[in-house]
């Protein structure tokens, strides 16, 4: 593995609860610039990997690196964004602003009041939603609040990305808008996606690669391996191995 | 209102009151918003008990209590994240043994039984020249000490998760809010008393919250009705010879109904 290289890179990571393995031993990485698709079974770690390497869960043994740096020294967490899968205790009556909550993402860069209005902007410009800045958080619908988390997420124009679950409450539209606005932010700011998800057929279209998760690495490598390999079929079904990886040839 | 500010005594009693309204408030807005109003109420308990300890030692009770209460604040914290409990779960236990530990203490003491029992209900126009000084220095540290860290505040409010992973020192933000809490609640208990005392961390960041557009807005807004309930509390205080502490937060609970149809009017600042 090169871990000097890499955008992410995860060794030997181990995580247990009361006892209990969580994660065992996953060991993987990440290309600079690439866009990982992380899925696995309810209940396989997904989130709990994400947490871990953010050092949000503790970790029993291993190590994660963020661009050839041990986390543990790891001195730019501007450059990271992430998008949790849901915010604990979301308050909707929070009297904050969007332009407030898209401004915590630069809060570490200690920015000028003017650069950082142009850098909020700039992100909510780039995800289409530039009239709302003035808002208040519990005014906005369900797929306008996880566009500006994505924002909050990118306004420091982060070098990884890390997504979990973000799209769980939105409709098959907006879903399909936010998807397609990720891979641009993957594609155009060649920042490295990492997006934790059930939806086997948003990774077919958009992932470069993806990792298949069960409390270990099952599967590791790029989609059409994964659809060659027989594994589609196995975890996900004849339908899904007919239809995406077809689609996705 | 000419004859009501002619007093020493009313000065003092405002510029103490208005001071501790306004972190008081500017707290509470962090506190609702965290879900943690309810460690106002517990700290003025445990405030009880270091009183106590003040009045037996003969020291200056304030003195006294500011330490006690922050070693609790910072103990419900280390409940809250060690044993695993609920942060209300914490704030019970130690509140019930502050008042435990001040009622021993007070049936030990004898003497300062009538002192202790000033400190349950306050009087804000008993306020010494001291106290004001003490509680206008405290104040305006607490709130300069919230104004330089209010974005890591809304951030730590907002998604504590987030702000762990954009660099803020959760734990140090964590720490600095209960420390902050604790010196906010021991300055106002010889205004409201330990009874009332949670009211003004409360109640004007509640209305405040129903009103403000932006968390900035809102924190400023919450100070100003801090102040207009503390005037306004005095003045019924003084020419209806009713108890301050009292009066001031009634004052805030006519302004909690009144944001409804402020509110409803667009009247959202």
């Amino acid at each position: 593995m090169d871990i000097q290289n890499s955008a992410i890179a995860v060794t030997g990571l181990t995580v247990r609860y009361n006892n209990r393995v969580a994660l065992d031993d996953i060991t993987f990485s990440v290309a600079k610039g690439a866009y990982l698709g992380l899925v696995g079974p309810n209940g396989s770690g997904k989130s709990t990997l994400i947490k871990a390497m953010l050092g949000l869960t503790p970790s029993a043994a291993g190590e994660v690196y963020f661009s050839g740096q041990k986390r543990a020294g790891f001195g730019e967490w501007p450059r990271i964004g992430y998008l949790p899968q849901k915010i604990s205790h979301f308050n909707p009556y929070f009297p904050a602003t969007v332009g407030e909550v898209v401004a915590l993402g630069l809060l570490s860069r200690k920015m000028e009041r003017a650069a950082e209005n142009a850098a909020v902007e700039d992100a909510l410009g780039l995800l289409d939603i530039g009239g709302i800045k003035e808002k208040l958080i519990g005014e906005l619908s369900g797929g306008q609040l996880q566009r500006v988390l994505l924002a909050r997420a990118i306004a420091g124009r982060p070098a990884i990305l890390l997504l979990d679950e973000p799209t769980t409450a939105l409709d098959p539209e907006t879903r399909e808008r936010f998807y397609s606005t990720l891979e641009s932010i993957n594609r155009d700011l060649k920042t490295t996606v990492v997006l934790v998800t059930h939806d086997i057929g948003t990774i077919g279209k958009y992932a470069s690669q993806m990792l298949y998760l069960d409390k270990k690495v099952v599967f590791h490598g790029g989609f059409n391996d994964f659809c060659g390999s027989g594994d589609m079929k196995k975890y996900f079904g004849e339908y899904s191995q007919h239809v995406i990886c077809h689609r996705h040839d | 209102m000419a004859e009501f500010l002619s007093y020493g005594f009313v000065w003092r009693g405002l510029v103490a009151g208005c001071c501790v309204a306004v972190i008081c408030s500017m707290l509470g807005v962090v506190l609702v918003l965290r879900r943690l109003s309810l460690i106002g109420d517990g700290l003025a308990h445990v405030s009880f008990f270091g009183v106590a300890v003040g009045l037996l030692l003969r020291a200056t009770p304030v003195f006294v209590a500011i330490p006690v209460v922050m070693a609790s604040s910072l103990g419900i914290l280390k409940l809250a994240q060690r044993a695993r409990l609920y942060g209300d779960a914490a704030i019970g236990m130690v509140s019930a043994a502050g008042v435990a530990g001040g009622i021993i203490l007070a049936s030990y003491g004898g003497g300062f039984n009538v002192d202790i029992f000033s400190y349950l209900f306050g009087n804000i126009l008993a306020i010494s020249a001291g106290e004001m000084y003490l509680s206008a220095a405290f104040s305006v540290a607490v709130a300069g000490i919230m104004m330089y860290y209010h974005r890591s505040l809304l951030s730590v409010s907002f998604d504590e998760e987030f702000a762990a992973v954009s660099g803020v020192n959760t734990g140090y933000i964590n720490t600095l809010l209960a420390l902050l809490t604790s010196v906010a609640v021991v300055l106002t208990i010889k205004i409201a008393g330990m009874l009332l005392t949670s009211a003004l961390v409360i109640i004007p960041a509640v209305t405040a919250i129903q009103l403000g557009r932006g968390f900035r807005v809102t924190m400023a807004i919450a100070a100003l009705l801090g102040i207009l309930s503390v005037i306004a509390g005095m003045a019924f205080s003084f020419y209806g010879n009713i108890p301050g502490g009292a009066a001031i937060v009634l004052v805030n609970i006519v302004f909690f109904f009144l944001s409804f149809p402020l509110k409803r009017f667009g009247a959202q600042l």
